[in-house]
């Protein structure tokens, strides 16, 4: 390619990538304005908003799993003072834009004309269920990336036998392993299909030599995490303590399971095409195998282990699937006539199981998409949230309520369990701080931090203080010095 | 297949009636010679079959001349011009004396072919006298030898002083370096905690910039093109012997008379037409054993060997410089003693050159060891050759980073080398610096997927000799194109000072310093000492954490992928012991960064010929040659 060509080039895929950025952040933002945040989403900003506010020690953040969504998370609250209301969303419009990137880049190698990849990736970008995602926030990108990584990868690794497609499958496994729970069922799921995936002779020339260079990565950050909590913490498995996510407050029935299996099953024209047709085509057949066994896998075993999301949010998993198998369908020239079809087939198909699912946060989703006003996930956590903007040197334990700290929109003021004067107070019994923050003992998960040093906190104040907001599981308290003019 | 000419089939002839060779053994030889594309006369005496002394009399005799022996009988140098030293090389004709008022002309190929040469070059008022082949090769060597022995070492430093390493350090090198030492012991002195602070800081984001750069460069390499590849074998396929032009070999060796016959065995098993090959054993004249050896191998047939007149310093890059000079080929190829290339390889290289656009003036073959599963020491020396030619080359050239070349294989364009001056002899990496200089002057470098064999180290303690040296070379190169930092932004740009500094600099500075960090971590894994919290304040930390566990973790991953393009895979589970490979990489960067500051042109020798492998390859080399023997 010639050097304006090439620049010409570059500039459209700049152009793509800032038209995909703006879009997925205008969408994010305004599904924000109707009142739409996923519970898990908000959780994280409020514990990324306390990590890079250094209320949470940093060796917290680091011991913690899952550790990819808090540390691009907290990545991202760092730039907070510059990106200001949109910094929550930034990083998963970010993911999301570098994705559409991704896939458009795979079509251009297999050769798809200009006009019919940017089609193509518009068809992926604008799938329901992909769009679904992306509302789910940071976690359901990252594996929105994973699977698309490691689906390419496990096409490819039969195909074109490329050093590059062993490095996609490793670093996806990597990435979907340090995504969270979820993460891990799917990099379990997909350990028995990378037999299919190595190349025979490979395999007769080395078993061993095979799997451990695929495998390599996951155990050595695994092994990597541990040596990391056992440093900090002394103990190796400190993180296993409290998984975020782990278990999910209501595990997938079966119905939703089977809905979940059906939308990846949808999500996978190309590859059951593949499976039927490309009999010839015994690399191409293998990879379509695994690539439509594996999220068949993932569904069954994240049922079995209470892990799967709801359905929608499950088979979203498709859509990493469906933008893989298109780009190496297409890289056959005269497999590309079926391509544009089939990913129409995966918009009608995503936008049907979306209406179809019918879970909590999915409808929330659904009603937001089309305009209307939702509340909030976690009311209480919005109302904490808001009784505590505007106040400082709160004494507050905020990892028990990381929601709360997102609503208020910043972690300036509080004065965490982790700091000096909170453990101060705690050993003294002596409160000086200017806001109180507690937890009832009787709400599900009993009385927070601040709560067990101060056991009657709750119920009846302290001297000094007086009750500013009362909910279900929270109160404040306010100091009447503070509270004078 | 080349039909024999004229004047062979005449002499073919001639030595029956003689009762020089026999019939069936002249069969023979015209069936070698028709296959090798070689002369008659050149594959009689490669197979011994002939006496020189008895040939040359008899050619003598048959044209009713006198045979001379040039080393006896010396040519009169007035004769003779420099610049026609290659056409008296091609020709094997050069003037010799003047008797009676008349111009005499050697030669070791009386016929028509030569007398039309002969008339063209000094007209036709010339006698004639016949000579062998190697008194012409040699007499040649004797005159012009002080001449291009000295060239051999100063021409660059004389010509480009700027781009040899002649001298080590600069005095600008040596004032920044004197500052930042200076700096670093008042910093150290007055503010001990900022400045190790400060120095913990940069080298943390070295370590971090290092793999990421090399993981970048695997990405990319692993991104490279096939395509090519594909062209050039198709492009090889319809190549004919006569399109193909006259290709130097040079193999410039040092006492390694063992490891000569699989030398020959692999160049005479070249798909290449013998009689446009100018192959070149480069010996260092005081080198008995070798001469020797090659003579009693019967390589004078269609070899030539040069004698490289002694001088310091004593390199590899002098002596080719040396034989550079008796070069007449089109292109040029360097092939170590031990060395098997694969048989396409110069035909490949030939297309790749044709295909390539102007400017590329160096073709890079891969090198691999055929003694692969030998020892652990093999092993990791082949997944780290594999990882070196196989991944990061390739990502170096598809990213338009400076390339620097390997010791073997690499091949040039002999107008581009003899334009840049060819090697550094004051470089004991010559070929990694005259890849850097290439790209400088305007040059590039090109991949060609053909693999060269060679012998991998066997023993630790020659490994490190090997390796210090390569790190010294390094050294060398780096201070030399690091002198005029605005000249080399501006030839090789911002990303190619980039690759150049981690990949250059950096694998010498990662060897140097991770002894440091090893032990620094040993210690407080060991002792639990809070002592160095100071300098590990919390950003520092996590990013030496991160460097620790992620970066090594990558780097041994690297050395997983390096032999899956060779479906190597059992050598995979080998990568996991890879820090006792960097360790002895460490031992090698200390021993090669003293070296340069004590002797920074001592050519630190690798020994040849200790695997066990090259025993059972040697009696594979010299079995075709006693079959024909017999």
């Amino acid at each position: 390619m010639s050097g304006p060509l090439q620049s010409a080039a570059r500039g459209g895929v700049l152009a793509l990538f800032l038209v995909a950025l703006a879009g997925f952040m205008a969408l994010l933002l305004w599904l924000g304005a109707q009142g739409f945040r996923s519970t898990e989403a908000l959780d994280l900003w409020g514990r990324a908003l306390l990590a890079a506010g250094g209320q949470t020690p940093l060796r917290e953040v680091v011991t913690a799993y899952p550790p990819a969504p808090i540390l691009v998370m907290a990545g991202a609250a760092g730039l907070a003072p510059m990106l200001g209301a949109a910094a929550p969303w930034f990083p998963v419009a970010l993911l999301a834009a570098t994705l559409v990137l991704a896939w458009h880049a795979t079509l251009r190698d297999a050769g798809l004309g200009r006009g019919a990849r940017l089609l193509a990736v518009l068809l992926l970008a604008l799938n329901p269920l992909f769009l679904r995602a992306l509302a789910g926030g940071v976690e359901p990108m990252l594996l929105a990336w994973g699977v698309w990584m490691l689906a390419y990868g496990m096409f490819n690794m039969r195909l074109k036998s490329r050093v590059n497609d062993i490095i996609l499958v490793a670093a996806a496994l990597v990435l979907l392993g340090a995504s969270g729970p979820f993460g891990l069922v799917i990099v379990l799921a997909a350990l028995p299909f990378l037999a299919l995936i190595v190349l025979p002779d490979l395999l007769v020339q080395s078993v061993s030599g095979s799997y451990l260079v695929i495998l390599f990565p996951l155990l050595f950050s695994g092994l990597g995490f541990l040596f990391v909590n056992w440093i900090f913490t002394g103990d190796p498995l400190h993180f296993l303590v409290a998984p975020q996510g782990w278990p999910p407050a209501a595990p997938a029935g079966l119905r939703q399971a089977g809905l979940a299996l059906v939308g990846v099953v949808l999500m996978s024209p190309l590859s059951i095409w593949a499976v039927l047709r490309a009999r010839r085509l015994a690399g191409l057949q293998s990879g379509a195998v695994a690539a439509l066994g594996m999220p068949v896998a993932v569904i069954g075993l994240g049922w079995a282990t209470g892990t799967l999301p709801g359905p929608a949010l499950a088979a979203s998993l498709g859509c990493g699937l469906a933008a893989a198998s298109a780009a190496v369908v297409a890289s056959f020239r005269r497999l590309q006539p079926v391509v544009m079809p089939a990913l129409l087939f995966t918009l009608v198909a995503g936008a049907a199981i979306v209406f179809a699912d019918r879970s909590a946060a999915t409808l929330r989703w659904r009603a937001a998409a089309q305009g209307h006003k939702v509340a909030a996930p976690a009311p209480e956590m919005a109302a904490l949230g808001r009784a505590l903007r505007g106040k400082h040197d709160i004494l507050f334990s905020a990892a028990d309520a990381p929601a709360a700290v997102a609503e208020r929109g910043s972690a300036a003021g509080i004065v965490g369990q982790h700091a000096e004067a909170f453990q101060l107070a705690a050993q003294t019994h002596r409160l000086t701080a200017r806001v109180l923050v507690v937890r009832s003992a009787q709400s599900v998960r009993g009385a927070d931090g601040l709560g067990r040093a101060f056991p009657r906190l709750f119920t009846a104040g302290a001297p000094g203080y007086r009750l500013i907001y009362d909910g279900p599981d929270w109160r404040v308290y306010q100091s009447d010095l503070e509270a004078r003019p | 297949m080349r039909e024999l000419t004229a004047g062979d089939s005449w002499t073919g002839d001639h030595l029956i009636e003689q009762g020089l060779i026999t019939l069936p053994q002249l069969d023979e030889a015209t069936q070698l010679a028709e296959s090798w594309g070689a002369s008659l006369t050149d594959v009689l005496l490669a197979r011994s079959w002939i006496d020189p002394a008895s040939y040359y009399l008899s050619l003598a005799e048959r044209f009713g001349t006198r045979y001379v022996s040039l080393l006896k009988e010396a040519p009169n140098p007035e004769f003779l011009r420099e610049d026609e030293v290659a056409d008296y090389s091609r020709e094997l004709t050069m003037p010799w004396r003047k008797e009676n008022g008349r111009l005499v002309i050697a030669t070791a190929r009386p016929g028509p072919e030569v007398m039309f040469f002969i008339r063209q070059r000094w007209g036709a008022d010339v006698s004639l006298v016949v000579t062998s082949k190697f008194d012409i090769l040699w007499a040649l060597q004797n005159v012009f030898s002080a001449d291009y022995s000295r060239r051999a070492v100063f021409d660059l430093a004389e010509h480009d002083p700027e781009m040899s390493a002649q001298t080590v350090f600069t005095v600008g090198q040596l004032v920044v370096g004197w500052a930042l030492v200076t700096a670093l012991a008042l910093g150290l002195a007055f503010a001990p905690i900022v400045t190790l602070i400060a120095i913990n800081a940069v080298m943390s984001v070295f370590y971090l910039g290092n793999f990421l750069f090399k993981a970048v460069l695997i990405w990319a390499g692993g991104q490279a093109a096939q395509q090519r590849a594909r062209e050039v074998k198709a492009a090889v396929r319809g190549m004919r012997d006569e399109d193909l032009p006259i290709y130097t070999v040079l193999v410039p060796m040092f006492r390694e008379p063992d490891v000569l016959p699989i030398l020959v065995s692999a160049l005479r098993k070249l798909d290449y037409p013998t009689a446009r090959l100018d192959i070149k054993i480069v010996l260092e004249e005081g080198d008995t054993e070798t001469i020797d050896a090659a003579v009693a191998l019967g390589l004078e047939g269609i070899f030539e060997i040069i004698r490289v007149p002694p001088s310091q310093p004593q390199t590899k890059p002098k002596a080719c410089n040396y034989a550079l000079r008796f070069a007449r080929g089109e292109y040029l190829v360097i092939y170590d003693a031990e060395d098997k290339p694969e048989p396409d390889q110069l035909k490949k290289v030939v297309a790749a050159f044709r295909e390539a656009p102007d400017n590329i003036g160096c073709i890079q073959c891969r090198l691999n060891y055929y003694n692969r599963n030998e020892n652990w020491l093999t092993r990791l020396f082949t997944l780290d050759y594999s990882l070196w030619f196989d991944l990061m080359l390739p990502g170096l050239e598809r990213l338009g980073i400076p390339i620097p070349l390997g010791g073997t294989s690499n091949h040039f364009k002999m107008d581009v080398l003899r334009e840049l001056r060819a090697w550094d002899p004051f470089n004991v990496t010559e070929d990694a610096d005259l890849g850097i200089r290439m790209t400088q002057k305007g040059y590039g470098v090109r991949l060609v997927d053909s693999t060269t064999y060679e012998e991998a180290n066997v023993s630790q303690g020659n490994w490190i000799r090997q390796r210090s040296r390569w790190i010294k070379g390094y050294m060398q190169t780096f201070l030399v194109h690091t002198r005029r930092p605005i000249h080399l932004v501006r030839t090789i740009g911002p990303l190619g000072v980039l690759g150049f500094v981690f990949f250059i600099g950096g694998t010498m500075l990662s060897g140097l310093l991770n002894p440091v960090f090893w032990a620094l971590f040993a210690f407080w894994a060991v002792t639990g000492t809070t002592a160095f919290d100071q300098i590990f304040p919390p950003a520092i930390l996590y990013m030496a954490l991160f460097n620790l566990l992620i970066g090594n973790g990558v780097l041994i991953f690297l050395m997983m992928l390096a032999p899956f393009r060779r479906k190597w895979l059992e050598l995979v589970p080998y990568s996991v012991t890879v820090p006792w490979y960097w360790a002895l990489m460490s031992v090698a960067a200390w021993k090669g960064a003293w070296q340069l500051l004590t002797r920074p042109f001592y050519w630190e020798k690798t020994t040849h010929g200790l695997s066990k492998h090259t025993a059972s390859e040697v009696a594979k080399a010299l079995q075709p040659a006693r079959v024909a023997a017999r």
